[in-house]
Protein backbone atom coordinates (compact mmCIF):
# COMPACT_ATOMS: atom_id res chain seq x y z
CA UNK A 1 0.00 0.00 0.00
CA UNK A 2 2.87 2.34 0.80
CA UNK A 3 4.45 1.81 -2.62
CA UNK A 4 1.04 2.43 -4.22
CA UNK A 5 0.70 5.73 -2.34
CA UNK A 6 4.21 6.82 -3.26
CA UNK A 7 4.50 5.74 -6.89
CA UNK A 8 0.93 5.90 -8.15
CA UNK A 9 -0.39 8.92 -6.25
CA UNK A 10 2.34 11.11 -4.75
CA UNK A 11 4.74 11.13 -7.69
CA UNK A 12 1.88 11.56 -10.18
CA UNK A 13 0.04 14.39 -8.41
CA UNK A 14 3.41 16.09 -7.88
CA UNK A 15 3.45 17.01 -11.57
CA UNK A 16 0.42 19.40 -11.67
CA UNK A 17 1.13 20.60 -8.12
CA UNK A 18 4.70 21.57 -9.04
CA UNK A 19 3.45 23.25 -12.21
CA UNK A 20 0.93 25.48 -10.41
CA UNK A 21 3.17 26.28 -7.42
CA UNK A 22 5.95 27.10 -9.90
CA UNK A 23 4.04 30.08 -11.27
CA UNK A 24 0.73 30.49 -9.41
CA UNK A 25 -0.07 33.90 -10.91
CA UNK A 26 -0.67 32.17 -14.27
CA UNK A 27 -3.61 30.22 -12.90
CA UNK A 28 -7.07 31.06 -11.58
CA UNK A 29 -8.27 30.65 -8.00
CA UNK A 30 -9.77 27.21 -8.58
CA UNK A 31 -6.45 25.84 -9.83
CA UNK A 32 -4.60 27.40 -6.89
CA UNK A 33 -7.08 25.87 -4.43
CA UNK A 34 -6.76 22.50 -6.15
CA UNK A 35 -2.97 22.81 -6.00
CA UNK A 36 -3.19 23.39 -2.24
CA UNK A 37 -5.48 20.39 -1.83
CA UNK A 38 -3.34 18.38 -4.26
CA UNK A 39 -0.20 19.19 -2.28
CA UNK A 40 -1.97 17.96 0.87
CA UNK A 41 -2.72 14.67 -0.90
CA UNK A 42 0.82 14.50 -2.25
CA UNK A 43 2.44 15.02 1.16
CA UNK A 44 0.13 12.47 2.79
CA UNK A 45 0.67 9.84 0.08
CA UNK A 46 4.40 10.51 0.08
CA UNK A 47 4.98 10.60 3.83
CA UNK A 48 2.51 7.97 5.05
CA UNK A 49 3.38 5.83 2.01
CA UNK A 50 7.04 6.05 3.00
CA UNK A 51 6.14 5.17 6.59
CA UNK A 52 4.09 2.17 5.44
CA UNK A 53 7.05 0.91 3.41
CA UNK A 54 9.34 1.39 6.43
CA UNK A 55 6.84 -0.35 8.75
CA UNK A 56 6.46 -3.22 6.29
CA UNK A 57 10.20 -3.81 6.05
CA UNK A 58 10.56 -3.50 9.82
CA UNK A 59 7.86 -6.10 10.40
CA UNK A 60 9.73 -8.50 8.11
CA UNK A 61 12.66 -8.36 10.54
CA UNK A 62 10.40 -8.49 13.59
CA UNK A 63 10.29 -4.81 14.57
CA UNK A 64 6.89 -3.17 15.02
CA UNK A 65 7.17 0.57 14.37
CA UNK A 66 4.55 2.91 15.84
CA UNK A 67 1.83 4.26 13.58
CA UNK A 68 2.64 7.79 12.45
CA UNK A 69 -0.73 8.56 10.82
CA UNK A 70 -4.29 7.65 11.75
CA UNK A 71 -6.46 8.91 8.87
CA UNK A 72 -5.49 12.57 9.47
CA UNK A 73 -7.80 13.92 6.76
CA UNK A 74 -10.81 12.69 8.72
CA UNK A 75 -9.89 15.06 11.56
CA UNK A 76 -12.72 17.19 12.92
CA UNK A 77 -10.48 20.02 14.16
CA UNK A 78 -6.94 21.31 13.68
CA UNK A 79 -6.06 20.07 17.17
CA UNK A 80 -7.45 16.65 16.24
CA UNK A 81 -5.43 16.74 13.01
CA UNK A 82 -2.16 17.15 14.88
CA UNK A 83 -2.97 14.11 16.98
CA UNK A 84 -3.39 12.06 13.79
CA UNK A 85 -0.65 13.52 11.56
CA UNK A 86 3.04 12.82 12.16
CA UNK A 87 2.11 11.45 15.57
CA UNK A 88 5.70 10.84 16.66
CA UNK A 89 6.63 14.51 16.14
CA UNK A 90 3.50 15.66 17.99
CA UNK A 91 4.19 13.31 20.89
CA UNK A 92 7.79 14.48 21.06
CA UNK A 93 6.75 18.14 21.11
CA UNK A 94 4.08 17.45 23.75
CA UNK A 95 6.35 15.47 26.07
CA UNK A 96 9.57 17.42 25.65
CA UNK A 97 8.39 20.99 24.99
CA UNK A 98 4.71 21.62 25.85
CA UNK A 99 4.41 19.79 29.17
CA UNK A 100 7.80 20.78 30.64
CA UNK A 101 7.29 24.43 29.67
CA UNK A 102 3.68 24.61 30.84
CA UNK A 103 4.54 23.08 34.21
CA UNK A 104 7.74 25.08 34.75
CA UNK A 105 7.94 27.56 37.63
CA UNK A 106 8.43 30.44 35.19
CA UNK A 107 5.26 29.61 33.25
CA UNK A 108 3.42 29.04 36.50
CA UNK A 109 4.37 32.58 37.54
CA UNK A 110 3.19 33.91 34.16
CA UNK A 111 -0.12 32.09 34.69
CA UNK A 112 -0.66 33.61 38.14
CA UNK A 113 0.19 37.10 36.95
CA UNK A 114 -2.04 36.94 33.90
CA UNK A 115 -4.98 35.69 35.98
CA UNK A 116 -4.64 38.74 38.20
CA UNK A 117 -4.43 41.03 35.20
CA UNK A 118 -7.09 39.68 32.84
CA UNK A 119 -9.24 37.41 34.97
CA UNK A 120 -9.57 33.68 35.50
CA UNK A 121 -10.88 32.44 32.13
CA UNK A 122 -8.34 34.07 29.80
CA UNK A 123 -5.58 34.31 32.41
CA UNK A 124 -5.43 30.55 32.89
CA UNK A 125 -4.82 30.11 29.17
CA UNK A 126 -1.94 32.55 28.73
CA UNK A 127 0.87 30.25 29.87
CA UNK A 128 -0.26 27.13 27.94
CA UNK A 129 -0.92 29.33 24.89
CA UNK A 130 2.65 30.68 24.97
CA UNK A 131 3.91 27.08 25.27
CA UNK A 132 1.64 25.97 22.42
CA UNK A 133 2.75 28.77 20.08
CA UNK A 134 6.34 27.90 20.86
CA UNK A 135 5.55 24.28 19.92
CA UNK A 136 4.06 25.33 16.57
CA UNK A 137 6.92 27.75 15.99
CA UNK A 138 9.28 24.79 16.47
CA UNK A 139 7.12 22.54 14.26
CA UNK A 140 7.45 25.17 11.52
CA UNK A 141 11.16 25.67 12.17
CA UNK A 142 11.66 21.91 12.10
CA UNK A 143 10.49 21.95 8.46
CA UNK A 144 13.08 24.57 7.54
CA UNK A 145 14.74 27.77 8.71
CA UNK A 146 12.55 30.04 6.58
CA UNK A 147 9.74 32.42 7.46
CA UNK A 148 7.26 30.50 5.31
CA UNK A 149 7.65 27.42 7.53
CA UNK A 150 7.35 29.50 10.69
CA UNK A 151 4.11 31.05 9.36
CA UNK A 152 2.88 27.54 8.50
CA UNK A 153 3.49 26.42 12.08
CA UNK A 154 1.92 29.52 13.66
CA UNK A 155 -1.09 29.26 11.30
CA UNK A 156 -2.01 25.97 13.00
CA UNK A 157 -1.47 27.44 16.46
CA UNK A 158 -3.80 30.36 15.69
CA UNK A 159 -6.70 28.06 14.79
CA UNK A 160 -6.20 25.87 17.85
CA UNK A 161 -6.03 28.92 20.13
CA UNK A 162 -9.15 30.32 18.45
CA UNK A 163 -11.10 27.10 18.96
CA UNK A 164 -10.22 27.07 22.69
CA UNK A 165 -10.96 30.76 23.30
CA UNK A 166 -14.21 30.74 21.35
CA UNK A 167 -15.54 27.46 22.73
CA UNK A 168 -18.55 29.18 24.38
CA UNK A 169 -19.31 31.20 21.24
CA UNK A 170 -19.26 28.03 19.13
CA UNK A 171 -21.54 26.27 21.63
CA UNK A 172 -24.04 29.15 21.42
CA UNK A 173 -23.96 29.14 17.60
CA UNK A 174 -24.50 25.38 17.57
CA UNK A 175 -27.45 25.69 19.95
CA UNK A 176 -28.89 28.56 17.92
CA UNK A 177 -28.63 26.59 14.67
CA UNK A 178 -29.91 23.38 16.34
CA UNK A 179 -26.79 21.48 15.29
CA UNK A 180 -26.49 17.94 16.62
CA UNK A 181 -22.85 16.96 16.96
CA UNK A 182 -23.47 13.29 16.25
CA UNK A 183 -25.06 13.94 12.86
CA UNK A 184 -23.11 12.75 9.82
CA UNK A 185 -23.53 16.06 7.95
CA UNK A 186 -22.07 18.04 10.84
CA UNK A 187 -19.10 15.69 11.04
CA UNK A 188 -18.62 15.96 7.28
CA UNK A 189 -18.68 19.76 7.56
CA UNK A 190 -16.06 19.59 10.34
CA UNK A 191 -13.84 17.30 8.24
CA UNK A 192 -14.04 19.52 5.14
CA UNK A 193 -13.49 22.69 7.20
CA UNK A 194 -10.40 21.18 8.89
CA UNK A 195 -9.06 19.89 5.59
CA UNK A 196 -9.37 23.35 4.02
CA UNK A 197 -7.71 25.09 6.99
CA UNK A 198 -4.83 22.62 6.81
CA UNK A 199 -4.59 22.98 3.01
CA UNK A 200 -4.50 26.79 3.21
CA UNK A 201 -1.76 26.52 5.83
CA UNK A 202 0.19 24.21 3.56
CA UNK A 203 0.25 26.90 0.87
CA UNK A 204 2.79 28.65 3.10
CA UNK A 205 5.06 25.65 3.41
CA UNK A 206 4.96 24.85 -0.32
CA UNK A 207 4.91 28.32 -1.89
CA UNK A 208 8.11 30.08 -2.82
CA UNK A 209 7.78 32.48 0.11
CA UNK A 210 5.24 34.05 2.49
CA UNK A 211 4.12 36.82 0.13
CA UNK A 212 3.51 34.31 -2.70
CA UNK A 213 1.42 32.21 -0.31
CA UNK A 214 -0.67 35.25 0.65
CA UNK A 215 -1.21 36.18 -3.00
CA UNK A 216 -2.24 32.56 -3.68
CA UNK A 217 -4.84 32.76 -0.89
CA UNK A 218 -6.00 36.11 -2.27
CA UNK A 219 -6.28 34.54 -5.70
CA UNK A 220 -8.51 31.74 -4.35
CA UNK A 221 -11.01 34.35 -3.16
CA UNK A 222 -10.70 36.98 -5.88
CA UNK A 223 -10.01 34.91 -9.00
CA UNK A 224 -12.02 31.81 -8.18
CA UNK A 225 -14.00 31.95 -11.40
CA UNK A 226 -11.06 33.02 -13.55
CA UNK A 227 -10.66 30.15 -16.00
CA UNK A 228 -8.75 32.09 -18.65
CA UNK A 229 -5.72 29.85 -18.12
CA UNK A 230 -7.69 26.90 -19.51
CA UNK A 231 -8.08 28.40 -22.95
CA UNK A 232 -6.33 26.27 -25.49
CA UNK A 233 -2.74 26.70 -24.37
CA UNK A 234 -2.27 23.13 -23.25
CA UNK A 235 -2.07 23.96 -19.55
CA UNK A 236 -5.50 22.38 -19.05
CA UNK A 237 -3.89 19.00 -18.64
CA UNK A 238 -1.41 20.41 -16.11
CA UNK A 239 1.27 17.97 -17.20
CA UNK A 240 -0.91 14.84 -17.05
CA UNK A 241 -2.90 13.32 -19.88
CA UNK A 242 -6.45 12.00 -19.48
CA UNK A 243 -5.31 8.46 -18.69
CA UNK A 244 -2.98 9.69 -15.93
CA UNK A 245 -5.74 11.82 -14.39
CA UNK A 246 -8.03 8.76 -14.31
CA UNK A 247 -5.31 6.63 -12.70
CA UNK A 248 -4.63 9.39 -10.16
CA UNK A 249 -8.29 9.81 -9.22
CA UNK A 250 -8.79 6.04 -8.92
CA UNK A 251 -5.65 5.80 -6.78
CA UNK A 252 -6.95 8.52 -4.47
CA UNK A 253 -10.34 6.79 -4.35
CA UNK A 254 -8.66 3.55 -3.27
CA UNK A 255 -6.79 5.32 -0.44
CA UNK A 256 -10.05 6.99 0.58
CA UNK A 257 -11.87 3.64 0.76
CA UNK A 258 -9.03 2.07 2.78
CA UNK A 259 -8.93 5.04 5.16
CA UNK A 260 -12.72 4.93 5.65
CA UNK A 261 -12.40 1.24 6.58
CA UNK A 262 -9.59 2.02 9.03
CA UNK A 263 -11.61 4.89 10.48
CA UNK A 264 -14.46 2.45 11.12
CA UNK A 265 -12.01 0.22 12.96
CA UNK A 266 -11.61 -2.45 10.28
CA UNK A 267 -8.11 -3.58 9.40
CA UNK A 268 -7.79 -4.17 5.66
CA UNK A 269 -4.66 -6.19 6.30
CA UNK A 270 -6.43 -8.56 8.71
CA UNK A 271 -9.31 -8.93 6.27
CA UNK A 272 -6.96 -9.82 3.42
CA UNK A 273 -4.99 -12.18 5.68
CA UNK A 274 -8.22 -14.12 6.37
CA UNK A 275 -8.80 -14.80 2.65
CA UNK A 276 -7.57 -17.99 1.02
CA UNK A 277 -4.07 -18.23 -0.35
CA UNK A 278 -5.09 -18.07 -4.04
CA UNK A 279 -6.92 -14.80 -3.49
CA UNK A 280 -3.96 -13.34 -1.60
CA UNK A 281 -1.44 -14.35 -4.26
CA UNK A 282 -3.67 -12.87 -6.96
CA UNK A 283 -4.12 -9.64 -5.02
CA UNK A 284 -0.40 -9.21 -4.38
CA UNK A 285 0.39 -10.00 -8.04
CA UNK A 286 -2.22 -7.47 -9.15
CA UNK A 287 -0.77 -4.83 -6.82
CA UNK A 288 2.79 -5.43 -8.05
CA UNK A 289 1.64 -5.34 -11.68
CA UNK A 290 -0.31 -2.12 -11.07
CA UNK A 291 2.74 -0.47 -9.52
CA UNK A 292 4.97 -1.68 -12.37
CA UNK A 293 2.55 -0.55 -15.09
CA UNK A 294 1.07 2.65 -13.72
CA UNK A 295 3.64 3.71 -11.15
CA UNK A 296 5.43 6.97 -11.90
CA UNK A 297 9.13 6.21 -12.21
CA UNK A 298 11.91 6.04 -14.73
CA UNK A 299 13.92 8.83 -16.38
CA UNK A 300 12.69 12.27 -15.40
CA UNK A 301 10.97 11.12 -12.24
CA UNK A 302 12.54 11.27 -8.83
CA UNK A 303 10.75 8.26 -7.41
CA UNK A 304 13.51 7.61 -4.88
CA UNK A 305 13.15 10.99 -3.20
CA UNK A 306 10.67 11.51 -0.37
CA UNK A 307 9.44 15.02 0.47
CA UNK A 308 10.15 14.52 4.17
CA UNK A 309 13.76 13.63 3.46
CA UNK A 310 14.45 17.35 3.27
CA UNK A 311 12.80 18.09 6.65
CA UNK B 1 -13.77 11.90 45.22
CA UNK B 2 -16.79 14.25 44.92
CA UNK B 3 -14.47 17.24 45.28
CA UNK B 4 -12.16 15.95 42.54
CA UNK B 5 -15.07 15.18 40.21
CA UNK B 6 -16.27 18.76 40.71
CA UNK B 7 -12.86 20.09 39.61
CA UNK B 8 -12.71 17.79 36.60
CA UNK B 9 -16.27 18.63 35.56
CA UNK B 10 -15.40 22.32 35.83
CA UNK B 11 -12.76 21.82 33.13
CA UNK B 12 -14.59 19.33 30.89
CA UNK B 13 -18.33 19.38 31.65
CA UNK B 14 -19.00 17.12 28.66
CA UNK B 15 -17.02 14.16 30.04
CA UNK B 16 -18.45 11.50 32.37
CA UNK B 17 -15.43 11.20 34.66
CA UNK B 18 -17.14 8.59 36.84
CA UNK B 19 -17.53 6.13 33.98
CA UNK B 20 -14.62 6.79 31.61
CA UNK B 21 -11.66 4.46 32.04
CA UNK B 22 -9.52 5.55 29.10
CA UNK B 23 -9.41 9.32 29.37
CA UNK B 24 -5.93 9.44 27.83
CA UNK B 25 -5.82 6.22 25.79
CA UNK B 26 -9.02 7.17 23.96
CA UNK B 27 -7.88 10.81 23.55
CA UNK B 28 -10.88 12.10 25.53
CA UNK B 29 -8.57 14.56 27.30
CA UNK B 30 -6.08 16.52 25.22
CA UNK B 31 -2.83 18.10 26.36
CA UNK B 32 -4.59 21.40 27.09
CA UNK B 33 -7.07 19.63 29.38
CA UNK B 34 -4.20 17.89 31.17
CA UNK B 35 -2.39 21.18 31.79
CA UNK B 36 -5.65 22.78 33.01
CA UNK B 37 -6.38 19.82 35.32
CA UNK B 38 -2.83 19.80 36.68
CA UNK B 39 -3.00 23.57 37.32
CA UNK B 40 -6.29 23.24 39.21
CA UNK B 41 -5.14 20.22 41.22
CA UNK B 42 -1.83 21.88 42.16
CA UNK B 43 -3.66 24.93 43.41
CA UNK B 44 -6.59 23.21 45.10
CA UNK B 45 -4.64 20.49 46.89
CA UNK B 46 -1.41 22.46 47.32
CA UNK B 47 0.65 19.80 45.57
CA UNK B 48 3.17 19.87 42.76
CA UNK B 49 2.44 17.50 39.89
CA UNK B 50 5.64 17.09 37.94
CA UNK B 51 6.23 16.32 34.23
CA UNK B 52 7.27 12.79 35.26
CA UNK B 53 3.79 12.29 36.76
CA UNK B 54 2.11 12.94 33.40
CA UNK B 55 1.82 9.24 32.61
CA UNK B 56 -1.37 7.93 30.94
CA UNK B 57 -1.86 5.54 33.87
CA UNK B 58 -2.13 8.50 36.25
CA UNK B 59 -4.83 10.23 34.21
CA UNK B 60 -6.88 7.49 32.55
CA UNK B 61 -9.52 7.48 35.30
CA UNK B 62 -10.74 9.84 38.02
CA UNK B 63 -9.71 7.13 40.51
CA UNK B 64 -6.13 7.16 39.18
CA UNK B 65 -6.01 10.97 39.37
CA UNK B 66 -7.22 10.81 42.97
CA UNK B 67 -4.56 8.20 43.76
CA UNK B 68 -1.89 10.51 42.32
CA UNK B 69 -3.17 13.46 44.35
CA UNK B 70 -3.26 11.37 47.53
CA UNK B 71 0.27 10.08 46.90
CA UNK B 72 1.64 13.58 46.36
CA UNK B 73 -0.15 14.87 49.46
CA UNK B 74 1.48 12.12 51.53
CA UNK B 75 4.99 12.78 50.13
Amino acid sequence: MGVHQKLIIADRIAIPVTMIFGDPSQYGGTAVLLAGIGYGIQVYADFSGGMDIARGFSQIIGIDLELNFTQPYFSVSVENFWRRWHITLGAFMRDYVFYPLSLSKFFNAIGKKSRKLIGDFAGKKVAPFIAMFLVYFLVGFWHGAEWKYIVYGIWNGVFIAGSILLVDVYAKIKRFLHIHEDRFLWRLFQIIRTFLIISFGRLFSRALNVSTAFSMIRSIFTRFTDFAYLEGNGTMTLGLDKWNWIVLLLGILLILIVDIQHEKGFSMRDRIAKQNVVFRVLLVSLAITAIAVIGVYGPGFDSAGFIYQQF
Amino acid sequence: MEELLGILKGIRPDVDFEKETKLIDDSILDSFDIISIVGELNEHYDIEIDVEDLEPDNFNTAKAILALVTKLQED
